[in-house]
């Protein structure tokens, strides 16, 4: 997709000659979760998030740098430590002709009492919009009431963002009354499950609360979608690199013709699954680098798929595709290979031998995972040594089961917020589904033919692969909230 | 008109991206901003958004050998290999002239003695070129056969080219030599060598083609200018007949269109050019020795020529077709993701740390106060403002009876500064013991704390200072105990300020309560 830019300028908004750029303070009660509103927005897991309240002392600025230009920032501050003291003083310049905000922070910039208190005032100071932070799954206090009143006497543009904690919305609709009544707009906006789409959404909404800023505020949309479209677009890659190392792999062993075959063939099938196992892996940190996940390496949900080896029996069932599908996606006929897809699709097939080779390649998948190294091809027998050889796979499931995996995959890193820290707490998973499952019959064949490609090492797969792609990033959008769901996703 | 992508270009194309790809520094973000300035740089932002992959690749080759060419002071190898190709298709071209001529010179001596032999011309100039062909169409089949990856022509070929443009290329900077000598020999042999296949495959036409030019300007010349005489002769059993048959044959594809008698020779012609070398060739005619010169300059054009120019022609479409195959691939397709994708940074600066010497809120809760029983004194209960009301009011009266206050007076908190100021004034010496409740379940502020360290400052000392500390409430329970966590974490906030203060609940009660 081509988009077409404006040449931004920051011309909206100067105040004294001087260029300003849109910036948004975070501001709320300690512990509403303003930092990790903030990591969920930026993407970045480096904000400190603690459930210990006052944490963040200091202001702390998160400009959002497109091409090298510094567009609108968004700045954490310290919570509110004395709202009731500030109200009663800033309602006190307010009935004079005097600027609260100025005034307040004029008067007690020096206090140590009021400290954080004016570490907060000083980017509306700077001129910066309101982001109210607080928590929607308890009660309104008076102390929350005197906050909302001191940010209205500011008079700057605001905004408030209900981040529900746990996910409990039992007070939003206390909150938004209050909200009403001195914000702009209000949103609700869960740091701990807001992906994608979301995060776009706000950035939306905060083109609400100040006309000036809207154009920056449309640049910021534009290129966040640019940047997630590029991303998906470097999964794709990533997917096809490992559909590719694995469908292509084989490796080679040398036996002395006297030793038995028994345990080589062992070593060697067990040196082909780690090996595998290693590219998947890399694959996932691929992703999960890309995603700005730097942190952490959080735990997938106790019944994900994911957590069972490549090889398990469960995954083999629940992922890859149905029985008549896989004969859609294979391109052949012949009552051979049918047959042997039955098996395939019944069956921890593994199919990973090139000396079975069709209709007998797919006899094999009735032997479990367990057995299948007896059925290691012996290419010769030299005078020398015995060579044997495991790999390329050319069973029609295994690539299906690695990309069910991999959009698997992606879904979790796409779906954690960066906010979150409770990374013993896992992500619930709602099935362990095959999303390939859903593939149309155009899209089965495309995919199929590509994999038909790769197995055979063919070297014109540029269109093939190009197809696919696109296919994957259309399944990753949808994924990803990025584009809408039509019924099935391969289109 | 599409600007066709020359080899020049897809070398220099090719062999930048390599050289992205195995410099240690080309991170996939510094790639990202070096690209993406390129875009931004181009004046043309615009134009090159609306335009297709292939413009924004000329684009960015453009500008990265203009940057390679500052950098190592000579341009990429694109032009010099392009030149090294031209300069071998022009050195083929002329040595295949140089052959034609000087082989039909050779073959058109004649004496007057011996007619010139015409199974002598088949077997020299048109039956191995005919073989040569059948071979180039049958390669494909032949190089699956054999499993092999790159034609030991080509692999040489690669080899020599790699060679010559090394020596071009090395400069001053090692580093820049060995990542361009490594992307160099992989570009030239990967892919099948598919970037050499075409332009190596079209200079062998050319070089045919220019031979058989030759050999046909030969024969033109020598007919034109001398006196031949052709005639055949043979030991085996084959007939005027028969050879009638087989010229007629070879003449189709022409004979249709400039009539029998001047596309072959007839039965009769053939009959009298047979050379039989006891009787002579004094009995034979004139005409019918002349008659055989159209035919084999037809079967030179025809079977040596014309199918050369075929082969050129298709190898120049094959050629512009892989070119655009090639620029297909996904490392290409980066390049100009990388130019129209905005670099995205929403990172702040790293945080300074924290001083995290303070004493951890996880230390054991300390053990509930009050063990021993105390008597009973008045007390005034000053509750959050959020609290007051009846019921929790009632619950507290309640709960801290056991605890020896009695609760004869309550006063809302929190509501304003001044309020609070007012309350404090009133408390001022007083020996009353009071009572702060506080909601443990949100977060410490120091408004708070402050107001509890002020109520302490003012109080005599025999009054006794208590806090309740409560957990959130919800309708059913108003006088919740607090989270264990939000306990601790509040008792080391109030402890930092004030002194000698009792703590009224415990997460331990919390716990029995709750069950």
């Amino acid at each position: 997709m081509l988009r077409r830019y404006i040449v931004f300028n920051h011309a909206g908004g100067s105040s004294k000659g001087r260029v300003m750029i849109p910036e948004f303070a975070i501001l709320g009660h300690p512990n509403e979760g303003k930092s990790s509103v903030l990591s969920t927005l930026t993407e970045d897991d480096s904000v400190r998030v603690s459930e210990e309240p006052g944490e963040t002392v200091k202001c702390r600025t998160f400009p959002v740098i497109i091409d090298n230009r510094e567009i609108i920032r968004f700045t954490d501050t310290p919570g509110f430590q004395n709202p009731t003291r500030m109200l009663s003083e800033m309602q006190k310049y307010s009935q004079t002709s005097e600027d609260p905000l100025q005034s307040f922070y004029r008067r007690y910039h020096d206090d140590e009492d009021l400290r954080h208190d004016c570490e907060l005032l000083r980017p509306l100071l700077r001129g910066a919009g309101i982001l109210y932070v607080a928590d929607g799954s308890r009660p309104l206090r008076h102390v929350d009431l005197a906050e909302m009143e001191i940010l209205r006497l500011t008079g700057k543009p605001r905004m408030a963002i209900l981040n529900c904690k746990g996910d409990q919305e039992k007070y939003a609709q206390q909150w938004k009354t209050q909200f009403r009544r001195h914000f702009n707009s209000s949103r609700i906006f869960n740091a701990h499950q807001a992906g994608y789409r979301q995060r776009i959404m706000l950035l939306e909404a905060l083109k609400s609360i100040e006309q000036d800023w809207q154009e920056a505020l449309d640049y910021v949309v534009t290129a966040f979608e640019d940047d997630w479209q590029n991303r998906n677009h470097r999964t794709a890659e990533f997917i096809c690199d490992l559909l590719t190392d694995c469908l292509r792999l084989k490796m080679e062993k040398k036996v002395a013709p006297e030793t038995s075959l028994g345990p080589a063939k062992e070593e060697l099938f067990r040196r082909y699954t780690s090996e595998l196992v290693r590219l998947e892996n890399r694959c996932h940190r691929r992703m999960r680098k890309l995603f700005k996940h730097n942190v952490f390496d959080y735990r997938l949900p106790s019944h994900s798929i994911l957590r069972q080896d490549l090889f398990a029996d469960e995954t083999w069932q629940f992922l890859g595709l149905g029985r008549s599908q896989l004969a859609v996606a294979g391109g052949a006929g012949g009552a051979a290979l049918a047959a042997g897809l039955d098996l395939a699709a019944g069956g921890a097939s593994l199919g990973l031998f090139t000396s079975l080779g069709g209709a007998l390649g797919a006899l094999g998948a009735v032997y479990g995972s367990r057995n299948i190294a007896s059925k290691i091809k012996v290419l010769g027998i030299g005078t020398a040594a015995v060579k044997l050889q495991i790999g390329p796979n050319t069973n029609p499931q295994f690539p299906f089961i690695v990309l069910d995996r991999a959009l698997l995959y992606y879904s979790h890193i796409t779906t954690w917020a960066h906010g979150r820290r409770d990374y013993d707490v896992p992500l619930p998973e709602s099935s362990a589904t095959a999303l390939t499952r859903t593939l149309p019959r155009s899209s089965l064949k495309a995919i199929g033919h590509y994999f038909r490609l790769l197995q055979k090492n063919g070297f014109d797969v540029e269109e093939a692969e190009e197809r696919f792609k696109k296919l994957v990033i259309r399944q990753l959008n949808v994924i990803s909230g990025a584009e809408e769901h039509e019924g099935n996703n391969f289109h | 008109m599409k600007k066709m992508w020359k080899f020049e270009d897809i070398v220099d194309l090719d062999y930048f991206c390599r050289l992205d790809q195995l410099t240690e520094q080309s991170s996939e973000t510094d790639l990202h901003q070096r690209d993406r300035r390129i875009f931004l740089e181009s004046g043309k932002q615009d134009e090159l958004h609306t335009s297709s992959h292939l413009q924004c690749l000329r684009f960015w080759l453009q500008r990265r050998r203009r940057i390679f060419d500052n950098d190592s002071r000579h341009p990429g190898p694109g032009p010099y290999l392009g030149n090294l190709l031209w300069a071998g298709t022009l050195f083929l071209m002329l040595l295949g002239g140089v052959l034609g001529f000087g082989a039909g010179l050779s073959y058109f001596a004649y004496t007057g003695q011996t007619p010139l032999n015409v199974f002598i011309f088949f077997a020299i100039f048109i039956l191995p070129q005919f073989l040569l062909i059948l071979l180039i169409l049958l390669r494909p089949a032949l190089l699956r056969l054999t499993d092999s990856t790159l034609s030991p022509l080509l692999r040489t070929l690669a080899a020599l080219l790699k060679k010559a443009v090394e020596k071009r290329l090395r400069t001053s900077d090692s580093t820049v030599d060995i990542y361009g000598r490594k992307a160099l020999a992989s570009l030239l042999v990967e892919n099948k060598g598919s970037l050499l296949k075409w332009p190596l495959f079209k200079a062998t036409q050319i070089c045919a083609i220019a031979f058989n030019i030759g050999l046909a300007a030969v024969t033109l010349f020598k007919v034109a200018t001398s006196d031949l005489a052709f005639g055949w002769q043979t030991t085996l059993d084959i007939g005027a007949q028969g050879l009638s048959s087989l010229v007629q044959i070879l003449a189709l594809p022409w004979s249709w269109l400039f009539g029998g008698s001047r596309s072959y020779p007839t039965l009769e012609q053939i009959e009298g050019s047979r050379i039989i070398l006891k009787e002579g060739i004094f009995h034979l005619t004139t005409t019918d020795l002349t008659s055989w010169w159209p035919f084999l300059l037809f079967c030179l054009l025809f079977y040596g020529l014309l199918p050369r120019v075929i082969l050129l022609l298709a190898g120049a479409f094959m050629n512009r077709r892989d070119r655009q195959r090639y620029l297909q691939q996904r490392k290409f397709y980066k390049i100009s993701r990388r130019m129209l994708t905005p670099v995205v940074s929403t990172q702040a600066e790293p945080e300074r740390h924290l001083d995290d010497s303070r004493p951890s809120s996880a230390e054991p809760p300390a053990a509930p106060e009050g063990g021993e029983q105390l008597p009973t004194r008045k007390a005034l209960a000053l509750i959050p403002v959020d609290l007051f009301d009846g019921i929790t009011v009632a619950s507290l009266k309640e709960y801290l009876l056991p605890q020896g206050y009695m609760v004869s007076e309550t006063k809302a908190v929190f509501r304003s500064y001044e309020e609070d100021r007012s309350l404090l004034e009133q408390i001022t010496d007083t020996d009353t013991a009071v009572v702060v409740v506080l909601e443990a379940w949100m977060a410490p502020i120091r408004e708070q704390l402050a107001f509890l360290e002020e109520v302490a400052g003012r109080l005599r000392q025999e009054a006794s200072l208590g806090v309740c500390l409560l957990g959130r409430p919800d309708p059913d329970r108003p006088f919740a105990s607090p989270r264990p966590r939000d306990y601790l974490l509040w008792r080391r906030k109030i402890t930092e300020c004030c002194a000698g203060i009792s703590f009224l609940t415990t997460p331990a009660a919390a716990a029995k309560e709750e069950s």
